[in-house]
């Protein structure tokens, strides 16, 4: 158990790092392990409060683009499991105080549980993007529109939708950022 | 939606991210807040006419030496609150260091008086002293408590009620290092209880704003 969290942190950590410089390839390999944790995470905590593993899988959904988002909050000299983990604790508590589920002996938990447990059986979560999208600023949504969905260059995007470069970069990070937002406004409601 | 797309879609077109640009946006807004803070001292009560005067630049150096002690080790900490994974690797007591050293140094220099002297230290230079110490300080954090929490929204703290503190108690520490230019009472007992009391408040204002304004 001990020499398998050791293993992980030392993979995760690895990937996490070449993505931060830029490694696409390194980066969605990070992502997939990472779903695969928060996953088996969401759903067994979810299943403690009742919730189904749609919801779980909506959460997972928000977490990744947290984790994305906030991707520069991570110091490579730090270990990763807990900072992966503190994150993905903090959505689920936060998921808590807005649904106002009463949720009073989370039990205290090791940030090597993360990684202990993976569930690869993804769900359909109820969030539909297209839609999610059309209520974020045209702006943001035609940098997220070329740069992440067409998978255009970022001065190919600039050049089509008539912005600068560093323009793009900011609407795409908001954007996202946005996104998220809409995500559990979407649940609060 | 499916994850595997928002995988797709998340590590498409990677951009390179530093974790060096944080700190020096928390920085950024330190320094204008501080600023700010000193602008609006010069704007309305103004520095204290005998500033100048060796003795009272002794005092004003006593002053800042506290303040810039709560800023000190308030900032590291605050960078620290928006780092998730370090909450449970960092010793959050620093951070009260300044304000026990001031009590003491407070308590040492009461014993040494008379006690017919200790309302005069305690209350300072005149009868509404305390209480302009605490509106004016509180009304110098203002600015730069709005420009941490500005910083800090791009950052990503987990325990939001005590980020929001920290940035209170830095906020508070740039107030009173502001304060510190216009502040008549010259005693150390008055330094660690207004400026004290002061700075306690933001931090209290600074904890309530915290899971409002922090969220992310």
């Amino acid at each position: 158990m001990e020499e398998l969290a050791h293993s992980h942190e030392r993979e995760l950590r690895t990937l996490m790092t070449a993505g931060l410089d830029g490694d696409a390839g390194a980066y969605h390999a990070l992502l997939e392990r990472l779903t695969g944790h928060l996953r088996a995470y969401y759903r067994r905590r979810f299943a403690l409060i009742g919730h189904g593993p749609t919801e779980a899988e909506d959460l997972l959904q928000e977490a990744l683009i947290a984790i994305h988002t906030h991707r520069n909050t991570y110091d490579p000299s730090q270990p990763f499991t807990p900072w992966i983990h503190a994150i993905a604790r903090y959505k689920f508590l936060d998921y808590l105080r807005k649904t106002k589920s009463s949720f009073k002996d989370m039990p205290i938990e090791s940030a090597q549980e993360l990684t202990a447990r993976s569930d690869m059986a993804a769900v359909e979560s109820g969030l539909d993007l297209q839609r999610l999208m059309s209520r974020i600023s045209s702006k943001a949504r035609a940098a997220i529109q070329c740069v992440k969905l067409e998978g255009l260059s970022v001065s190919e995007a600039a050049a089509r939708c008539g912005m600068s470069e560093s323009a793009i970069k900011v609407a795409v990070h908001r954007g996202l950022k946005a996104l998220a937002l809409r995500i559990s406004e979407g649940r609060a409601t | 939606m499916n994850t595997d797309r928002l995988i797709d879609v998340l590590s498409a077109n990677l951009e390179p991210a530093g974790h060096e640009q944080f700190g020096k946006t928390l920085i950024l807004a330190m320094v204008t807040g501080g600023a700010a803070a000193f602008g609006l001292m010069l704007a309305t009560v103004g520095p204290r006419p005998d500033l100048h005067s060796t003795a009272h630049l002794e005092w004003l150096a006593v002053k800042l030496l506290f303040a810039l002690s709560v800023i000190g080790t308030g900032a590291p900490l605050l960078l620290r609150s928006t780092r998730p994974g370090l909450e449970n690797a960092t010793n959050w007591a620093p951070i009260f260091f300044p304000f026990f050293a001031a009590i003491a140094m407070a308590l040492a220099m009461l014993l040494l008086s008379r006690p017919q002297a200790w309302r005069g230290m305690l209350l300072g230079a005149n009868t509404v002293s305390s209480a302009r110490c605490l509106v004016c300080i509180m009304f110098f954090a203002a600015i730069p408590l709005a420009a941490l929490i500005w910083a800090l929204r791009k950052g990503a703290p987990t325990r939001l009620k005590l980020c929001g503190a920290i940035a209170g108690i830095v906020a508070g520490g740039l107030g009173a290092a502001a304060y510190a230019l216009c502040c008549m009472s010259d005693t150390i007992p008055f330094i660690a209880v207004w400026y004290g009391a002061a700075i306690v408040l933001c931090a209290v204002i600074g904890a309530q704003l915290g899971p409002r304004l922090l969220r992310w």
